[in-house]
């Protein structure tokens, strides 16, 4: 019997609109549930919902022991890069405490409404709720630990950019056989004893990052506790198998006719160049959004709305001079252009079209577009996709 | 009106195609989209719950493919007026 510890939340998106009943445990669950192994899952829900957990356990099936509680907890995001809003995390105070004693193998994902307490032989230990494995009060015998770059800083108590020695000291701190530190569009660099290896991302058409790292964690946990590979090889698969996921957002995972490609792992920041309109409130929130998203990815961001500011309309003659020679030396400096095309303002147009000339890499977002308005930009290579989240990724690749 | 990717998608998949409209039935408690050439995939939990209170007072769905690949098929399931 396989051990998944997870939460179970339904997850609401505005943009593009969905709700789904997963969470890192079902999650977790629903990826391993075609690999031939009987799963026993460990989660809380509310009396509410718990006829909703009882179907996702027999679409996917797997066996589970649900434990009650007042609210079940929901995660409210505006677009999937976005900081989600938690709903029902007070109503379910205090935290309940879950103790398995089985010294079997679990994939254990961290919960917000529980604590689980085990003692395990292979463990892969993913926080999620910022709490170490010693925290928990668990113990393994053998520990894999994957997180991301944010919670990295987090349990290894430092803010250092070096990931190396942040890595390093996790496997120390916790005293883990392996450290994966996941790092969004970079990839993920794995620990194991005194070796170190980077792991790639792979392209995909479209992203779905909502629950992606918990995918790579299940995979892991697979490779790793049932079919005994390295923590490298399992965690390339991992990669690969979560770009599936990301690019259709279906479980269990259903691999691509044609293989997916690795993304060359980036040795610099990237520079961007933010192109789009920003006459109107709703302009600017989305520029200021596209901004947030790409600085949080790792790339420096230009964008003229935050770097050049907003031209004076009574003193157009005057500043317009200024501001082109600020934008296009902009241009000049980027690496790539992340261009908003819904509205196909005119500043926009220009800004790509010497973008193209410059043979830089242009990222258009586009939608409400008609098609034959795309067809320079289709025929001069630009990427090209109506997704908020797509459009940071591909520029970022 | 309700728009979802399917999940636990099944080998019959290959042989539809966008705009194909499929049956939305139930089976052992779970949801299911199907059509001439077989299962195609699941409703997801979190959609089930309102669906199964209609199909079981007797009302039928169709379902409408909107997107499908190799790896995904999003439809848009309606119910069905007589």
């Amino acid at each position: 019997m396989f051990n998944i510890i997870g939460g179970s939340y339904f997850e609401n998106c505005k943009e593009p609109n969905r709700r789904d009943f997963f969470g890192s445990g079902i999650r977790g669950a629903a990826v391993l549930s075609n690999k031939g192994i009987d799963i026993l899952f460990y989660s809380c829900v509310s009396e509410k919902h718990i006829s909703t957990a009882k179907y996702s356990s027999k679409l996917f099936g797997y066996n589970y022991k649900y434990l009650l509680v007042p609210e079940t907890i929901e995660f409210d995001y505006y677009h999937p890069l976005s900081k989600p809003f938690i709903i029902n995390y007070d109503k379910n105070k205090p935290i309940n405490e879950i103790i398995i004693d089985n010294e079997s193998d679990f994939l254990y994902y961290g919960m917000l409404e529980a604590n689980a307490k085990i003692n395990g032989n292979y463990v892969v230990y993913d926080p999620q709720n910022h709490r170490s494995f010693k925290d928990t009060g668990s113990t393994a015998k053998h520990l894999a630990i994957i997180l991301n770059k944010k919670e990295a800083h987090l349990l290894a108590k430092t803010n250092s950019k070096d990931l190396r020695r942040v890595g390093n000291k996790l496997l120390e701190s916790e005293n883990a056989e392996v450290v994966v530190i996941k790092n969004g569009s970079s990839g993920a660099l794995v620990f194991h004893g005194d070796n170190i290896q980077e792991i790639p991302v792979f392209r995909t058409d479209r992203v779905w990052p909502i629950g992606s790292g918990d995918v790579f964690t299940a995979i892991f946990s697979w490779q790793w506790i049932i079919e005994k590979k390295n923590p490298f090889e399992s965690a390339l698969y991992s990669s690969m198998q979560t770009a599936c996921f990301c690019q259709s957002n279906i479980l269990p995972i259903v691999e691509p006719l044609v293989s997916l490609k690795p993304i060359e792992i980036k040795k610099s920041v990237k520079r961007v160049y933010l192109a789009g309109p920003f006459y109107t409130l709703s302009e600017r929130w989305l520029i200021n959004q596209l901004r947030n998203s790409l600085i949080d990815f790792g790339n420096k961001v230009f964008s003229p709305l935050h770097d050049v500011g907003i031209i004076d309309p009574s003193d157009i003659y005057t500043e317009s001079k200024d501001i082109s020679e600020k934008d296009l030396a902009g241009l000049d400096k980027c690496d790539v252009v992340l261009a908003v095309f819904s509205g196909m303002d005119a500043g926009t147009l220009f800004e790509i079209g010497y973008a193209i000339s410059k043979n830089k890499k242009v990222v258009i977002l586009s939608e409400n577009v008609n098609n034959n308005d795309l067809t320079m930009f289709i025929g001069t290579g630009c990427e090209i996709t109506d997704d908020f989240t797509t459009a940071i990724y591909k520029t970022s690749w | 009106m309700l728009n979802v990717d399917l999940q636990k998608l099944q080998p019959s998949l290959k042989n539809y195609k966008i705009n194909d409209i499929l049956d939305v039935k139930f089976n052992e408690d779970l949801i299911y989209v199907t059509g001439e050439y077989g299962l195609c995939g699941y409703i997801p939990a979190a959609q089930e719950a309102k669906i199964f209170k209609c199909l079981e007072k007797g009302k039928l769905f169709i379902a409408k493919i909107i997107s499908i690949t190799d790896i995904s098929c999003r439809v848009r399931i309606t119910p069905l007026i007589h």
